[in-house]
């Protein structure tokens, strides 16, 4: 848990930026929105699980349960 | 002082890896700003707990009871939480929806300090 998570993320990003403009090349338009949907979903649920854990940390720091 | 130099190196390589990623792929760039605004918070989150805790000695040392300052730290979370998420609203574009967090948090916080008011009040008729 330090920036390799930010460094990951971005990761993908530039890997489906890639993929996407190689598959728009060889024309083949619908495979490359499940591409961009496909790293979204990635991104999101890393991006939901780190918020899900600065969620517990401050719930335990300020005792608001 | 060195949690500090972390923080603003990670906020660089995020607002870099923004930038790069703002062409092609809008959406994942601000989710690594989203991520990097988490990753900072986390790094803060354990010095945040020691002077949470030196602050909850203090006030017991100093005989307030425990229910206020209970209170009192839940306020502070809660506000925190409020901010948190009402620029995470600001940065993906939805102003409208971190203004209504923070009508919710306003509220919240409302609701928690009610109890206190009441006492006190009740108290000040038993003075008069």
């Amino acid at each position: 848990m330090g920036i390799d998570v930010i460094f990951k993320i971005a990761g993908i990003g530039i890997i489906a930026a890639v993929v996407n403009s190689i598959l728009d090349k060889t024309d083949k338009k619908e495979i490359s929105t499940f591409v961009t949907i496909a790293a979204l979903v990635i991104v999101l649920v890393i991006v939901m699980d780190m918020i899900g854990g600065l969620f517990g940390t401050l719930k335990s720091i300020f005792y608001l349960d | 002082m060195s949690v500090f130099i972390k923080i603003l190196g990670i906020a660089f390589v995020a607002v870099v890896s923004f930038c790069l990623l703002k062409s092609t792929q809008p959406q994942i760039g601000n989710l690594v700003v989203v991520a990097a605004g988490t990753l900072i918070l986390i790094f803060l989150s354990d010095s945040m707990q020691s002077l949470v805790t030196t602050l909850f000695n203090l006030g017991n040392k100093s005989q307030i009871n425990a229910e206020v300052l209970s209170t009192l730290l839940k306020i502070v979370g809660i506000g925190y939480l409020t901010e948190y998420s009402v620029s995470l609203c600001e940065d993906c574009g939805c102003d409208s929806l971190g203004k209504k967090i923070e009508l919710g948090g306003k509220i919240v916080i409302l609701s928690t300090t009610l109890p206190i008011v009441t006492n006190i009040i009740s108290l000040i008729e038993g003075l008069l």
